[in-house]
């Protein structure tokens, strides 16, 4: 083979290979783009044949309706609550179990973690059932104390294991170092050991505030008050019945419902995706 | 261990010293705490009703009843109809999405630009929350107005424009398939990519040095290289899919006439449409027994690969 003819393949193979990627990347796009320019026109113009594929008679009328109806507004504030809510109280709980699991030997440690990790493969209806009577009994059924409660119990086997092993990464010498100093076992970990475990607080407060945020039947059946849903029951539920026919104003609003989420995206992208791995990877 | 003995020595020092066993135990017992009330209280309670009469109307005393609520399941055979929609549904997905995920991630694995960039591009769709990601399906595959309908009307998939894809049951399958596998897709890509990551690049260049083609340094090299990040990202998505409920719900609910009524669907409904919790807790306990079998073999399965490399 010539020095000609291998370059030649070479830009063939490139062009082929990026000719993919770009193919890909529109396949993965075209819901969104087809979400956003749907949510940017009347329903006239929605509901024409054939399909539009370029915006036409852009308007902004769907967004307006959603965010002067109060009710819709509060499924926002409610969503930004809980998730907010889950994110600090998993924290909370993971970063002394996580510390717990990763620096000390303890009698039936193996056994608990493989306990609580097997925990997602509990049915949740089952869970939920019970969970509802229970909840009913003690008052917390519309409560965001008890969504919070919820979201908290589902994001944690993970955020636990996450938080493990992100602090199995901290060499031991300088827990030893820090004894040494003086320091105690505490302070070791608050002062010393958490401020070096920062990109793994991000990446499971990220995991935990999606998770929260993405739920639907748990809201659903913690949440049964208008005032108290959110986003996901709400706009599920207006698309059956104020949005069954307006496509414009649910696309906007399943648009508006899913921004939090991609501009927490835009800036954590990198700790994200350290979360998605690391318990896979490691675990 | 190392850690706890040389730890004696100073804990004594202090006035009130708690030992590090307890002390350990200590920072777990929260998260104990709240698992303990959300999940293991409810799920045994889920496990007793599951044998009782356990309606909307006896909500405080629920009543044991010899087994009718299984009985009764198999009675009318719905409980294989749901668990067949069950395995068929998780099949599909798991299998498109790895053969598809795996595919895409060794495309970012090889040598190109922005990769950055375009691993983020492609990781969007994870971020869309699953409702959303119904309802946009939805009007993706609209029986007039849908893009997506027109779009396969136009290349000539389908022969006629107006194609109801959620009242036939094949068809509606087809459709949470797709959108289930677009919303995780990223997540498998991105464990794969990772896992090809950690595969010693050494073994593929003596691989390929030896002559060997692509696609046997892929299946007698890169995989097995990978086997435990597959096996981990396989039963991720295994255990995400059975408990699936919102994308489903959302979209067919269930329908067209239970064709995709897996088990998350009817017990919810049992549970939470018809009242009757029982039953719902049934069908439940008769998945988790499901779960726990499979989990049995799967540890089996790998347990023989330890043993084998």
């Amino acid at each position: 083979m010539t020095y000609s003819q291998s370059h030649s393949n070479k830009i063939i193979v490139k062009i082929l290979k990026y000719g993919a990627i770009l193919g890909l990347i529109a396949v993965s796009l075209f819901p969104i783009y087809i979400m956003v320019i749907s949510s940017l026109m009347p329903n006239a113009y929605i509901f024409s044949f054939p399909p539009k594929f370029i915006p036409v008679h852009v308007t902004f009328d769907n967004y307006s309706k959603i965010f002067i109806n109060p009710e819709y507004l509060a499924y926002f504030t409610n969503s930004f609550i809980t998730s907010t809510g889950a994110t600090l109280v998993t924290l909370l709980l993971s970063i002394p179990a996580g510390y717990s699991f990763s620096r000390y030997g303890f009698f039936g440690k193996s056994f608990m973690m493989t306990t609580i990790l097997s925990i997602q493969m509990f049915p949740i209806v089952v869970i939920l059932i019970s969970l509802y009577t229970f909840y009913l009994k003690w008052g917390m059924l519309n409560t965001y104390g008890g969504l919070i409660l919820a979201h908290t119990t589902f994001s944690l086997p993970l955020a636990v294991l996450l938080m493990k092993s992100f602090f199995d990464t901290i060499p031991r010498s300088l827990d030893e170092a820090a004894k040494i100093d003086g320091a105690g076992r505490v302070r070791t970990m608050v002062t010393i050991l958490l401020p070096l475990t920062k990109p793994g607080l991000v990446a499971v407060g990220i995991y935990t505030f999606l998770h929260s945020w993405d739920d639907f039947v748990l809201a659903l059946v913690i949440m049964q008050e208008t005032s108290m849903k959110t986003l996901s029951v709400g706009i599920a539920q207006s698309f059956l019945g104020e949005y069954a026919h307006d496509y414009g104003g649910m696309m906007a609003f399943a648009f508006a419902g899913s921004v939090p989420i991609l501009i927490l995206f835009a800036f954590f992208q990198r700790y994200m995706v350290m979360g998605l791995t690391a318990g896979a990877v490691k675990g | 261990m190392r850690d706890m003995n040389s730890k004696t020595s100073h804990t004594k020092k202090r006035t009130f010293a708690i030992s590090d066993n307890i002390f350990s135990i200590l920072l777990i017992l929260p998260t104990l705490i709240v698992l303990g009330i959300v999940i293991a209280l409810p799920m045994l309670k889920g496990i007793y009703v599951s044998f009782a009469d356990y309606k909307i109307g006896n909500l405080n005393d629920p009543v044991w009843n010899n087994f009718e609520n299984y009985i009764s399941l198999f009675r009318d055979g719905k409980i294989l109809l749901y668990f067949t929609n069950t395995i068929v549904f998780v099949a599909l997905v798991v299998s498109v999405q790895f053969v598809a995920g795996l595919a895409v991630a060794m495309l970012l694995n090889t040598r190109i630009r922005w990769r950055g960039g375009i691993r983020a591009l492609l990781l969007i769709p994870w971020t869309i929350p699953s409702v959303v990601v119904a309802i946009l399906w939805r009007w993706l595959v609209h029986e007039q107005y849908g893009s997506l309908n027109y779009l396969l009307y136009k290349i000539g998939i389908t022969d006629t424009i107006n194609v109801s894809w959620l009242l036939n049951p094949n068809l509606a399958l087809a459709v949470i398939v797709l959108a289930v596998v677009w919303k995780q897709l990223p997540y498998m890509m991105v464990m794969l990519l990772a896992g090809l990551h950690s595969v010693d690049q050494s073994l593929i260049e003596a691989s390929k040095i030896d002559g060997a083609s692509w696609y046997n340094t892929l299946l007698s090299v890169t995989i097995p290289a990978m086997r435990p990040v597959i096996m981990t990202s396989i039963w991720i998505a295994v255990m995400a899919n059975f408990q699936m409920y919102t994308i489903i719900s959302n979209i067919t609910g269930g329908g067209p006439n239970d064709a995709t009524a897996t088990l998350s669907i009817a017990a919810y409904k049992t549970a939470f449409r018809s009242f009757d919790f029982g039953t719902g807790a049934a069908i439940g306990v008769i998945w988790l027994l499901i779960l726990a079998f499979a989990t049995l073999i799967n540890n089996k399965i790998s347990e023989k690969y330890n043993n084998d490399y």
